[in-house]
Order: C-alpha cells, then sequence, then structure tokens
C-alpha cells in the first residue's frame, strides 16, 4: 500500500512532468537525426549492417510510432491527469471558499500597498468610495466589515484565470484523444484517378488494404498550371461524385488547400502525372494470326491463338533515350529513338526477359518476342491526379483541444486573478485613513506595475479627500 | 528606390544602434543610449517600408502575396519582429544594455539576408493559403520573444556571474537580477501561447493541404522539441519554483532549439518546409 501511495504521488508530481517534457524532447531528436520509415536494407546501406540492427531492433526506423515513445506520451497523460486530478479539487474549493477577512487585516504589510489619509469631513466619502472604487477597477467592490470605525472592502478581478493550467491540460488530453480516435476509427489513403476513369474504393496508405467509400468519384479533367517562370501554379482535379448506381451527385474542384469533403471522407490533392495507353499489333510468327490491342501499363493482354499465352506492358517512353556509348556499338544512328514500349511475356515459370519495341522503325529483329511479332502502331497519353484520401473522426477533438489549450494558456500565462482589499479606518474626527493592498496570485512579481497604475488612478479620483493635497 | 536598397539601409541603421549602445555601455554616458534608442526605432521604420513596399510590388508584379514566402522573406520578417519586440520591452526597463544585446541579432539575421535569394516569387500553389500569414506571424513573434528571453538571460547570467553586490560595472548598470529572471520569464509566457497557435495554426495548415495535421516531419518535431522545452521551463518555475541560474540556462537551451527549427531545420534537414530554403 506505501509503494501504491509513493507511486502515486510520483505520478502526480511536477518532476515528472518536467522529467517526460525533457525525455520527449530527446527522443523526438533521434528522430529528425535518423530519417524514419526506410527499409531495413536502406538503413544497413546508410550506416552499415550492425548500426542498422540496432537501430531496426531499437524501433527507431519509426520512432513516433515505437513502444518506448507511445509509452511516454500515455505516461504524460496518466500524468497530467493525476496531476490536475490532485489539484483541481483544492483549488476549486479555496475559489469557493472565497476570501475571509483575515481577522489581522495581514494585507496591511502586503508588499503592494497604499496608504493615503483622507479628510472625511462629511458622510460625503463614505458613500462615493464605493462607486469610486467600482470606477477604478471595473467591478463594484464586495464589503466585508462594515463598523463605525473601520470598513473593509474586497474586490477580486478575473478569479477565473486560477483554472488556466487546468483548461490547458484538458486541451492537452482532449488532443491526444483526438489523435488516438484518428489512429484507431479513421483512415489514411490514396486513390490514383486517370482522366475519365472512376472508382469506388480508395488504397490504405500502410496496409495496402482497399477501402470501399461506399460512393463513387470520377476524374473528369486534371489540370496544371504553370507560372511564366515554369514554377507550378495550380493542380486543379475536377471530379464527378456518382453514388452506388453510377447516377452522378455533384462536380467538384480539387485544389491544393482546398480538399472536398463529401459523407465525411476528404480528397486532398496530392500528385499527379500521366499515363500510357499503347495499341500494339501482335502476330504469331508460325501461324501469321494477328490481334490488336489497346493496353495501359501492368495489365495483362492476350496473345493470338489459343494458347491462352498472354504479355504485359511494363513501360513506356514517349522518347526513348540511350547512353551515347551505346550509340557506338550498336546500328542506331543516335541517342533518341522515340515512342517504345517495354514488354514481357507472361509464361508458366514467370515473367519472360523484358524488351523493347520502337514505333519507328518497326521491330524487324526475329528473336525479339519469341513466337510473337510486335508493332508499337499507336499510343495515347492520359493525365491522371493522384489523391490523398481520409477520414478523421479525431479531428474536431483535436481542433477543440486546441482552443482548449490556447484559452488556458491566455488565463495561466497572460492573465492573473488579482485580489485587492481596502480598508478605512477612522483616525480622528474628521482623519480617516485608507489603505489600498492589492496581490497578483500567480505572478506576484510582475503584479508591481499594474499595482502601481491602479493606485494612481485611485489616487486621482481620490484627490478632493486626500489631506494636503 | 528598391526594397533591397531599404534593407541594406536599415541594417546599417541597426548597426549604428549597436554601436551606440556599445559606446553607451563602455563610456557609461546616457547620450548614446538614447542615440540607440532612437537609431533602432529609425530602423525599424525604414525595415517597416521596405517590407510594405516588397509587399506592393509583388502585387504590382501580378502575384501578390505577403512577404513571409521564403528563407529571405522570413529572415527579415524575423529581425523585424525582433527589433520590435525589443523597441516594447525597453520602453519598461531602466536600462539600455540590453540593446547591446539584442541589436546584433537584428543586425546578423539582417545581413545575413544578403546572401539569399531576394526575388519576389510566386506562391506555389501549397503556400497559397489563408493560413501561411497568420501561421508565419505567429511563429515568427514567438521565435522574437525567445530571443528577447534570451538576451535577458545572458544578462542574468552575466550579472550573477561575478560576487554580488561586487559593484561591478554591470552589477551598478543592469537591473536587480530577480527582475532580469522575471523579464526573461515573461518573454517567455508570451512567447510560448505565441508559438502553441503557430503549431496549431500550421497543423490546421498542414490538414487542409495534405489531409494529415501532424506528420513528424523534421519541422513540426522540433517546433514540438521547442515547445516541450519550454513546456519543462514554465513547469520548473511555476510550481517547482526554479529560479535563476538554472532557469537562466533552460532559457539558453530554449533559444538554441529555436534557432535550430528555424534555420538548422531548414537548411540541414530536408522535409516538407523545403521552400523555405530558396
Amino acid at each position: 500500500m506505501r509503494l501504491f501511495d509513493t507511486l502515486i504521488q510520483k505520478l502526480a508530481g511536477i518532476r515528472l512532468t518536467i522529467l517526460l517534457c525533457i525525455l520527449l524532447a530527446l527522443v523526438s531528436l533521434i528522430g529528425t537525426l535518423i530519417p524514419q520509415n526506410l527499409s531495413d536494407t536502406q538503413y544497413a546501406d546508410s550506416y552499415g549492417p550492425r548500426a542498422a540492427r540496432v537501430i531496426v531492433s531499437l524501433g527507431f526506423g519509426d520512432i513516433y510510432h515505437s513502444i518506448g515513445f507511445v509509452s511516454l506520451l500515455s505516461l504524460l497523460a496518466m500524468n497530467l491527469l493525476a496531476c490536475s486530478g490532485k489539484r483541481f479539487p483544492n483549488v476549486w474549493h479555496a475559489l469557493r471558499r472565497g476570501h475571509p477577512v483575515p481577522a489581522d487585516r495581514k494585507f496591511k504589510s502586503w508588499k503592494n500597498r497604499e496608504t493615503l489619509v483622507l479628510s472625511a469631513a462629511g458622510e460625503d466619502l463614505e458613500d462615493r468610495l464605493e462607486e469610486i472604487v467600482s470606477r477604478v477597477f471595473g467591478k463594484s467592490p464586495e464589503q466585508k466589515v462594515c463598523e463605525e470605525d473601520e470598513r473593509v472592502l474586497f474586490i477580486e478581478r478575473r478569479r477565473y484565470a486560477r483554472y488556466g493550467p487546468y483548461v490547458a491540460h484538458l486541451g492537452i488530453l482532449i488532443i491526444l484523444l483526438g489523435g488516438v480516435t484518428g489512429i484507431f476509427f479513421g483512415f489514411k489513403g490514396s486513390l490514383t484517378l486517370p482522366e475519365g476513369q472512376e472508382a469506388s474504393a480508395a488504397w490504405a496508405r500502410k496496409t495496402g488494404e482497399s477501402i470501399p467509400l461506399g460512393f463513387r468519384i470520377r476524374c473528369d479533367r486534371f489540370i496544371f498550371l504553370q507560372y511564366p517562370s515554369g514554377a507550378p501554379k495550380e493542380y486543379r482535379s475536377e471530379v464527378s461524385l456518382l453514388d452506388e448506381e453510377g447516377t452522378k451527385v455533384m462536380e467538384a474542384e480539387i485544389r491544393v488547400n482546398h480538399p472536398l469533403t463529401y459523407q465525411g471522407i476528404t480528397f486532398y490533392q496530392s500528385n499527379y502525372g500521366k499515363v500510357f495507353e499503347t495499341t500494339l499489333r501482335v502476330r504469331d510468327r508460325e501461324n501469321g494470326q494477328e490481334t490488336v490491342v489497346t493496353t495501359e501499363l501492368n495489365r495483362p493482354f492476350l496473345l493470338p491463338g489459343d494458347q491462352g499465352m498472354r504479355a504485359m506492358a511494363v513501360a513506356f517512353q514517349e522518347d526513348l533515350r540511350i547512353p551515347a556509348e551505346m550509340v557506338r556499338r550498336t546500328s542506331f544512328s543516335g541517342t533518341s529513338l522515340g515512342p517504345a514500349v517495354r514488354l514481357v511475356t507472361l509464361e508458366e515459370k514467370g515473367f519472360g526477359r523484358p524488351f523493347w519495341i520502337l514505333k519507328n522503325p518497326p521491330e524487324s529483329d526475329p528473336t525479339k518476342g519469341g513466337d510473337y511479332h510486335f508493332v508499337l502502331e499507336g499510343y495515347r497519353s492520359i493525365s491522371y491526379t493522384g489523391l490523398q484520401v481520409a477520414r478523421d473522426p479525431g479531428a474536431p477533438l483535436v481542433w477543440a483541444g486546441c482552443i482548449l489549450l490556447l484559452l488556458g494558456f491566455l488565463m495561466a500565462l497572460l492573465l492573473d486573478h488579482e485580489i485587492f482589499w481596502i480598508s478605512t479606518k477612522r483616525q480622528g474626527p474628521k482623519k480617516v485613513a485608507l489603505t489600498l493592498a492589492g496581490r497578483g496570485i500567480r505572478h506576484p512579481a510582475v503584479y508591481h506595475s499594474r499595482f502601481e497604475r491602479q493606485t494612481a488612478r485611485l489616487r486621482k479620483e481620490l484627490a478632493p479627500w486626500v489631506k494636503g493635497g | 528606390m528598391k526594397e533591397s536598397t531599404l534593407i541594406g539601409l536599415s541594417t546599417f541603421i541597426y548597426l549604428a544602434s549597436w554601436v551606440s549602445y556599445l559606446v553607451h555601455a563602455a563610456f557609461r554616458r546616457k547620450g548614446p543610449g538614447v542615440a540607440g534608442d532612437v537609431l533602432a526605432v529609425c530602423g525599424l521604420l525604414v525595415q517597416t517600408f521596405a517590407i510594405g513596399l516588397r509587399w506592393w510590388e509583388s502585387h504590382q508584379l501580378g502575384i501578390g502575396h505577403a512577404p513571409l514566402s521564403n528563407l529571405y522573406e522570413s529572415m527579415v520578417f524575423f529581425s523585424w519582429t525582433m527589433a520590435l519586440t525589443y523597441l516594447l520591452v525597453v520602453r519598461r526597463l531602466e536600462t539600455r544594455l540590453l540593446g547591446a544585446f539584442v541589436m546584433p541579432l537584428v543586425c546578423f539575421s539582417l545581413a545575413s539576408t544578403s546572401l539569399m535569394n531576394q526575388q519576389i516569387q510566386p506562391l506555389v500553389p501549397a503556400l497559397q493559403s489563408n493560413w501561411l500569414t497568420a501561421h508565419v506571424f505567429t511563429c515568427f513573434l514567438g521565435y522574437a520573444a525567445f530571443a528577447i528571453a534570451f538576451c535577458f538571460s545572458l544578462l542574468y547570467l552575466l550579472k550573477t556571474r561575478g560576487t554580488p553586490g561586487s559593484g561591478g560595472y554591470l552589477d551598478r548598470n543592469l537591473p536587480g537580477a530577480e527582475l532580469l529572471d522575471e523579464f526573461s520569464y515573461r518573454m517567455i509566457a508570451v512567447g510560448f501561447p505565441l508559438l502553441s497557435l503557430g503549431i496549431i495554426t500550421g497543423a490546421a495548415w498542414a490538414n487542409s493541404a495534405w489531409g494529415t495535421y501532424w506528420s513528424w516531419d523534421p519541422k513540426e518535431t522540433w517546433s514540438l522539441i521547442v515547445w516541450l522545452i519550454y513546456a519543462a521551463y514554465l513547469h520548473a518555475r511555476i510550481a517547482r519554483g526554479w529560479k535563476g541560474k538554472r532557469s537562466a540556462w533552460l532559457s539558453l537551451i530554449g533559444f538554441a532549439a529555436t534557432l535550430f527549427c528555424y534555420l538548422g531545420v531548414n537548411l540541414l534537414l530536408s522535409g516538407l518546409h523545403s521552400y523555405a530554403t530558396g
């Protein structure tokens, strides 16, 4: 039991908060020095095999998702909860209890105090004091003592500032909760859409799984604009959203910084590029059978004949270039060969050897393509747009947490809970000693200059009564 | 008049201000100190005009945007926020020695801009956002507050280096050690919420541009490191009563991390903020 209590005490301690802040900073720092999320072989290439093994086994390659980092964050969350849970009730009760008048009028010995000797010929001052004080402090005072020879007024400003640290810490907890919610209930994926094509699912970024959208999205047009200097000016995808039956629901635009949200799923402009569609004439060398196919890259197609042989285009270049030193050894007249497609046949034991086919001149090598003769008849380029697709139910929590965090900082760091005591004590038939004492509870050291401004205003308002003034 | 000429002019005015403050410190005369203040104000005015001119010029070119979009513009703005923050703070001080520490920071950061690409460039799509101004503005105001806090902490460490009450020059002419310590803390208490606001506006921007509010990019991570250091500072100070030397050293470390977050990350590490290098 003893141990448990000590543990709870430590968990609720600010010492732990400071330690966790520094540890989190150090671990984060490591993550910026070692490139994140590379493959094991990439680490081996840049750090050597032994260091790479250390990096991978310690989880330094994905440090922000490593057990160590997540534990530190969880510990921080528990520390914030325990710390606030321990202190908040005390502050709450203290503030609700309010401020009883100290019997010994202790405030008269505060560092920030001012005593004025006033002449109080009539009842005038007594009546007007409250009004003057309200004007100076912007708040009507509370009368704590009202006796024949002594009156004590009390003013409290910005009491809520005392809750600042708790509001800020609650904000951090909500941000963390939002982050966790996003990880468990949201997804991040991507989508590549050539113009004119549609998709009903995105690909999850981490797992590569397909995520059904619940509707269809079609890319009608992708537009890339440049400044005269050649710098990119705008990436714009014009898309249509279709329901599952294929009926168009709406048209929309997606640009960088201007995502599109539909049914809780948001699409972000991410990248773009071109895909090629090639038209190939294939002839069986033996029996002369011929087919013409139009195909995209990486999509197998059937070869003529009934053996069910297939081939696939794996690369396309609008202008195939070969290194100059190769030109000398071959019959090519230059380094620029024009449009070319790289093909591969799919055989039972796997892929055949890939080979390039030029558009001009048509291939005449009888060994290329084996039993088949390929001719590149034509090609067409299609722009595609790359979209990020995300659903993050945690995001609203994160933003709410951020607002609380900022409000909490404002209350805790920039505003202060101020209290003032004003006592008037009769010192003779026509003489009253007025003492004003003030205190900034959380930031006493910086309160002084504010107190001076406040007393200056009060002195000015009370000028008619000040003795000898 | 050209914007770059004006920036050069303001660099020299700030330099003159620094020299005045040094003369003030060395010969213990009030005159040069006042001259330092006046020159600093002049430098700030010229620089403000130059920034405004650049903004206007960008609109004339048809690519109008706030001049906060690349390393040159951010560095000019950084020195501007430091000079402004200094002038706001110095009114509340009884000493002008702070200027001898802040002005070199302002001068050197501004002088370094002459090595950078000064062309007004159009905004690439990722930067075309209303968040740009809010994000850069809040971040750099935070950085400036940390820079001034750094100077106060430095003064504090200098003041307390000798035996207290030794009657040395710094001891006699600097505000009390407690006050220096307190001012340093106040600047951090202002800078910390500003940095937080800068990080949050950056996250909101990243979310609308890339679909994720936090991706552990080096810039984001370093801003978190800076945030954590100052969070540790504030907790140590407010709740555990760390004052004086220990908190002064933490403030120095915090500012070193701030500088790395601003410059080190841009120049040494690659990431999403790469457009801020040219």
